[in-house]
């Protein structure tokens, strides 16, 4: 089966959650970490964050369901630049979340959510810009995704679309052009 | 003592662009020659371009272009000051060096590029002219199968290309409706890609990623153009060595080259000519570092210039998004076509020289969401934004051609060491006035051209950048007090070594420095030959 036939086959079906782990499989050949990479708590307030950053709207499903938080926990297993900008970035929205003596993150309703990520954004530009970096890593790495939003991804076994080869008739103007570079004695 | 290996004719640090064009040269006409290389072959199957996470090679892991962010064990650090970021460092340490990684523009110098001094009174005439170079750069093309189009009244009139030229494709239509309405050059680019099959290879069937690596092999990296040719013509390519010192006899010639093989044993190749081509950070690493008592300021060093005048070309970025599907995507990488509209001088400008316009496009998905010049927005508004700009969105980058100065330069770091305990090269790069005026007017073209092919919007990044091309580090002269090497690229202070990269660049020009590079090295190899009798 080559990929073009793979993404029709997932494509069919419309449960992006279930069908994530297969899909995480194919652009990540790496194994599975023998232990965890975050806590429970972190991988809960991971997959809030990705939900707000990425929500479903527009006919295309969110972040939280196409499985970031376990794309990024297996990232932040192997590359220490992933878990430290997350480790920030959830040492970051405690510290807010602490100070508005409220719930956790993960279960303040959205609007507040997204207001402390505002807040987060406009304070702690690079720290927020490399998480969001990351969901949008995550979300944008993964075949169901680019199906809904018509990226044809072309495998090593396939060809690439076809093109119209250049038509020299274009040039007609810029052939009439006087010489443009300058002689040299 | 380490142990000598037998003397042969050539011993060529770097299998690069240049490396590869020299060694398949002189291997072809007889010469015995070993060529040290510090990295491995790289199957190009294996590269990013096949993996769904391709995108992510930009920023991080094992094959990003960047050898700060990479750290390779055949990498070595590079520790950037004066502006310069990590990030604006590329190159690749493997057989086919940086062209593995490169995008196959191909574009030559203009014959005033040459006469830089004269012509607008800035930095330096190139001791050879355009003519000296042009059959090297016919020969050079060749072995590429350069695609492209002879006629472009911009440059001088040259031999049919190799291959045709690449398709436009719809971002490319857009950008020449753009330049057609305005009346300016546009051309469809030379480039280092097949656009049909040549030479045992199979032309480019337009899956992109190009830099991401070819796995077709249409993309002209030297692995898989003059590597195969000049391994069958005898040359021994010695992968996994890395070279520490280029050693000298008492009487000041090279006597070859200290290297580290995989094992870490240090070994001695003996050799008649030594010919580096190790990349503008490289090479001038490399000289720094082979001080000895005979030259106790880095070898070939005299002048004071090894490591000065790093040029890297720098750049702008500006993005149209468009109402039509464009699928900016889709095709080459890069550059289907270019304007040399502002190549020339016009001081009316108020700048000296000049800038080429190149036409891009987001790679992927995630390229387009992360964004060459601004993020598409988190939150409610995501998709509708991903949307508007995804498959709707071309790229015109500002190419400038920066004059070589004297305090952007290579030298050797006091601290950071490679593996091998060879300094780390410390870069230092800073844009002049005349570069920062270039960018702005060249932004303001590329935003008028997309403007004028019917864009909604145009964004600017706003903010200089570099197309990390280096070059300039070791230039060539005719004046041994003001330069490395001479009109053959041959170290003026060292008969039998030669310095053949873009670290000989006189001056940058404003075109990507590839195809030059090849026909220097090519021009370099027939000195080299021709001089066998003093070769001893």
């Amino acid at each position: 089966m080559n990929r073009k036939e793979f993404l029709t086959l997932v494509g069919r079906s419309a449960l992006f959650a279930a069908a994530a782990p297969a899909l995480e499989a194919v652009g990540d050949a790496a194994p599975r970490p023998a232990k965890p990479a975050l806590a429970p708590a972190q991988r809960t307030t991971l997959e809030a964050l990705a939900a707000e950053i990425i929500p479903a709207a527009e006919g295309m499903p969110s972040a939280a369901e196409m499985g970031a938080a376990a794309y990024l926990e297996r990232a932040a297993a192997r590359d220490e630049t992933v878990a430290s900008a997350l480790r920030d970035a959830f040492a970051s929205i405690e510290k807010r979340t602490r100070a508005r003596q409220g719930p956790d993150f993960a279960r303040l309703p959205a609007p507040a959510r997204v207001a402390l990520l505002q807040a987060m954004e406009k304070d702690e530009a690079d720290r927020f810009r490399a998480a969001r970096d990351l969901v949008y890593e995550a979300y944008y790495t993964n075949p169901l995704v680019w199906q809904r939003l018509g990226y044809d991804f072309i495998g090593p076994d396939s060809s690439g679309p076809p093109l119209e080869p250049f038509e020299e008739a274009l040039l007609e103007r810029v052939r009439a052009l006087p010489r443009l570079y300058r002689a040299v004695p | 003592m380490s142990p000598a290996l037998e003397r042969v004719d050539v011993v060529v640090v770097g299998s690069g662009a240049a490396g590869a064009a020299v060694a398949w040269s002189l291997a072809d006409r007889g010469a015995k020659v070993v060529c040290l290389e510090q990295g491995d072959w790289v199957r190009p199957e294996s590269m990013p371009s096949s993996r769904t996470d391709f995108e992510v090679s930009q920023r991080r892991g094992p094959d990003t272009l960047f050898p700060s962010l990479r750290k390779r064990p055949e990498d070595y650090p590079i520790v950037t000051e004066g502006g310069l970021r990590p990030d604006q460092v590329l190159m690749f340490n493997g057989v086919g060096g940086t062209t593995v990684h490169w995008e196959g523009h191909f574009p030559r110098m203009h014959p005033s590029d040459f006469r830089v001094r004269s012509r607008d009174g800035v930095a330096d005439d190139w001791p050879i002219r355009y003519e000296d170079l042009e059959r090297y750069y016919d020969l050079n093309d060749r072995h590429i199968g350069v695609s492209g189009l002879a006629g472009d009244p911009a440059n001088p009139p040259r031999a049919p290309r190799p291959t045709p030229p690449l398709p436009l494709g719809a971002r490319g239509r857009a950008v020449a409706r753009g330049f057609e309405k305005l009346g300016w050059h546009w051309w469809p680019s030379d480039n280092a890609i097949l656009s049909r099959d040549y030479d045992g290879r199979k032309g480019c069937d337009f899956r992109g990623r190009c830099n991401f690596g070819c796995a077709r092999r249409a993309k002209a990296s030297t692995d898989v153009t003059y590597w195969p040719k000049a391994i069958r013509g005898g040359v021994l390519l010695r992968t996994w060595a890395r070279a520490r010192e280029i050693t000298v006899d008492e009487r000041g010639r090279a006597r070859g080259v200290l290297y580290h093989d995989r094992s870490g044993r240090t070994i001695e190749q003996l050799a008649r000519v030594v010919v580096v081509c190790a990349n503008g950070i490289g090479t001038p690493r490399l000289l720094l570092h082979s001080r000895s008592r005979l030259f106790p300021d880095g070898l070939a060093n005299s002048s004071g210039q090894v490591g000065r005048n790093y040029m890297a070309h720098p750049s702008r970025y500006v993005e149209g998004v468009f109402p039509e599907r464009i699928d900016g995507h889709v095709g080459v990488t890069s550059n289907p076509l270019f304007s040399h509209q502002f190549y020339e001088t016009d001081t009316s400008r108020g700048f000296v020289r000049g800038y080429s316009l190149v036409v891009y496009g987001p790679m992927g998905p995630l390229s387009q969401a992360w964004g060459d010049v601004e993020p598409v927005p988190w939150g409610e508004a995501h998709h509708r934004e991903m949307r508007r700009r995804w498959g709707h969105t071309v790229g015109i980058a500002v190419m400038a051609e920066d004059l070589p100065e004297e305090t952007n330069r290579v030298t050797l770091d006091a601290e950071a060491k490679d593996s091998s305990g060879i300094p780390a090269a410390r870069v230092r790069y800073a844009f002049s006035e005349n570069s920062l005026r270039m960018l702005e007017h060249g932004a303001r073209a590329a935003r008028q051209a997309l403007e004028a092919a019917g864009a909604a919007q145009v964004r600017d990044t706003g903010a200089p950048n570099v197309f990390a091309h280096l070059m300039g580090t070791a230039r060539m002269g005719g004046d041994p007090r003001r330069s490395v090497v001479d009109a053959w690229n041959r170290a003026h202070d060292v008969p039998n070594l030669f310095v053949v990269d873009g670290s000989s660049f006189t001056t940058a020009a404003a075109v990507n420095p590839t195809s030059t590079i090849g026909a220097l090295a090519l021009r370099a190899a027939d000195g080299i030959w021709e001089g066998r009798r003093d070769w001893i």
